[in-house]
């Protein structure tokens, strides 16, 4: 369970984040989306420990973030943005220093090894360097990285970064067997696989909070529920006005957002079904 | 502390130095460096013509000042350039046994590179009488200079947003350390610290960590700089800094040849081994490791 409250956060004079409050509840995978620059990376920066917020708090498991972050950090499996690896090790050298580093004892090590080795698919290449691989593979080592000790919690920002279609079905199918298990803050921009997949979602826009709660209930606020997609919400909240009207002039003068894809989300679920 | 994090770290560094060829490529160089040094030339053995390793040491201590950047700059600097700093902050590891882990497995480096340069003594030994006092005294002075070369070097990489930057930011400290005793000569020669009652172990180390923390938070600065206002901000303060470091040059000599290591390790070359000395190195290696730390740390409050 993590608990955010009233976090904000300045770079400079620049604020990245405006008190923030959110929680991301045991079991659950939380879709944790936004545009560029909304405060994604800040936040999961902040729950990391990679640093510490200008104000408000942030609670795991009732452990808060300037007391106790070493003991955060071991209960959170984190692949940071852009998914940075250590180039010149082969990956198993790698999975080891991590080990190491957790603290994970030696005979644990090895059932953890090859159960992150086979979950992730890893074993024809353990003895590549991290540098040579494909960035379909190197996602997965991060995710590797991410699950080697058993955490309860994951915290992945934007997993999909990078990938082709083909990488982003099998991270995601990845992920998705992954939460079955454990608690999923992700952060991501692919809006059908989140519709599926998410249990709720939280939209930051400029640093704020613009959404919370299961997609079920963000699309009840509209007046017609059905023909809505998260992707409808998402530009509702976050378009920019001066793109809005762009979205308006494309669609023929019907209002951005909502309802005004309605039609081509139908002929994609269509497709689905077949 | 947990002693298996910093271990951690260092067998990870370790592996680093020895799977890429930078650890090869530099301790090859320098071995050749100091072997040409050793053999030829006005202070090679043949023309020096003693069985006496103080004009080859003095030598090393020099190539120091270079080499001990090249095996830094990359400690965290490179981390930083490539992304993994991110990473391995957020493990469950404390900044200071990031920086120790690196800091030992550097070390580790430079102590093969003096092991390798042992036979020098060794053939001095064989074609002559060589005097083992002041040989291993020149090494433990060595091991030492080394050891506040490399916290410097670490500290340099700390602030740097690259390894080149990291090298040269390194290298200029080192010297800048190594040759401060030359400053005072500039107006006068001579004088002690004795004189100007700064004799105490005590009030040594204060000046030694104020005088130090003085010129690398300046550098700190520097380094961080974002806006021209700022910019000349720092150049104000810089002139300012450098006058008084030119006026303490003059009034107190004695500080400036404290400070410099090459005087301290002109006594233990000598096969002196004071406390004094001791502390003076271990006080400078504490607090770059510190300041390093610092600056690490310096990501959390941006």
């Amino acid at each position: 369970m993590i608990r955010v409250r009233e976090l904000t956060k300045y770079y400079g004079d620049k604020l990245a984040i405006d008190h923030i409050s959110f929680d991301v509840r045991n079991g659950e995978i939380l879709g944790f989306l936004g545009p560029n620059g909304a405060g994604k990376t800040t936040t999961m920066k902040i729950i990391t420990g990679y640093m510490l917020p200008t104000s408000g708090t942030v609670e795991v498991d009732d452990l808060n973030i300037y007391e106790h972050s070493m003991e955060i950090r071991k209960k959170i499996g984190y692949l940071p943005e852009n998914n940075p690896l250590y180039d010149e090790m082969p990956i198993i050298d790698f999975l080891k220093f991590i080990g190491e580093i957790r603290g994970i004892p030696k005979p644990r090590l090895k059932e953890r090894l090859e159960y992150v080795i086979q979950t992730c698919g890893l074993g024809d290449e353990l003895g590549k360097e991290i540098g040579a691989l494909s960035r379909g593979y190197r996602q997965r080592v991060g995710l590797a990285q991410a699950l080697l000790h058993d955490p309860e919690i994951l915290i992945l920002d934007e997993p999909t970064l990078g990938l082709d279609p083909n990488q982003v079905m099998e991270i995601t199918e990845l992920i998705k067997e992954i939460g079955r298990q454990k608690t999923v803050m992700v952060s991501t921009h692919i809006l059908p696989w989140v519709e599926e997949n998410c249990d709720r979602v939280v939209i930051l826009h400029r640093g704020r909070v613009v959404a919370d709660g299961t997609i079920d209930e963000l699309k009840k606020q509209y007046p017609n529920p059905d023909s809505v997609s998260l992707e409808d919400i998402f530009h509702d909240l976050t378009l920019e006005p001066e793109d809005r009207e762009l979205l308006e002039h494309i669609h023929g003068g019907e209002p951005a957002g909502v309802g005004a894809e309605s039609s081509s989300e139908q002929t994609q679920k269509g497709g689905e079904e077949q | 502390m947990k002693f298996s994090n910093v271990f951690a770290i260092y067998k990870k560094e370790l592996k680093r130095y020895f799977n890429t060829p930078l650890a090869y490529i530099v301790l090859i160089i320098f071995l050749i460096v100091s072997g040409y040094f050793f053999s030829y030339g006005q202070t090679g053995m043949f023309a020096y013509g003693q069985a006496d390793m103080r004009i080859i040491f003095q030598i090393m201590h020099i190539i120091f000042v270079v080499f001990i950047p090249a095996i830094s700059m990359g400690l965290i600097a490179e981390e930083r350039s490539k992304g993994t700093l991110h990473l391995l902050v957020t493990l469950p590891v404390r900044d200071f046994e990031i920086i120790l882990g690196k800091y030992l497995a550097a070390l580790t480096l430079i102590v093969i590179y003096l092991i390798l340069t042992l036979r020098y003594p060794l053939i001095l030994d064989k074609y002559g009488d060589l005097d083992w006092g002041p040989t291993i005294g020149g090494y433990i002075g060595l091991f030492l200079v080394g050891a506040v070369y490399l916290a410097i070097g670490m500290y340099a990489s700390s602030i740097s947003p690259n390894q080149i930057t990291a090298f040269i930011l390194g290298v200029i400290l080192c010297f800048a350390f190594q040759m401060t005793d030359q400053l005072p000569t500039l107006f006068q020669s001579g004088g002690a610290l004795g004189e100007i009652g700064l004799g105490s172990i005590v009030t040594d180390v204060i000046v030694v960590i104020i005088s130090a923390a003085l010129v690398t938070l300046f550098i700190h600065y520097v380094s961080h700089s974002v806006s021209l206002t700022k910019s000349a901000l720092y150049v104000a303060i810089a002139v300012v800094v450098v006058g008084i470091i030119l006026a303490l040059a003059k009034f107190l000599p004695g500080v400036f040849l404290y400070l410099s290591l090459n005087q301290h390790f002109r006594n233990i070359a000598r096969g002196v081994i004071d406390t004094r000395d001791i502390v003076y190195y271990l006080s400078l290696i504490a607090a770059f490791l510190y300041l390093a730390t610092y600056s690490l740390e310096g990501r959390k409050w941006k």
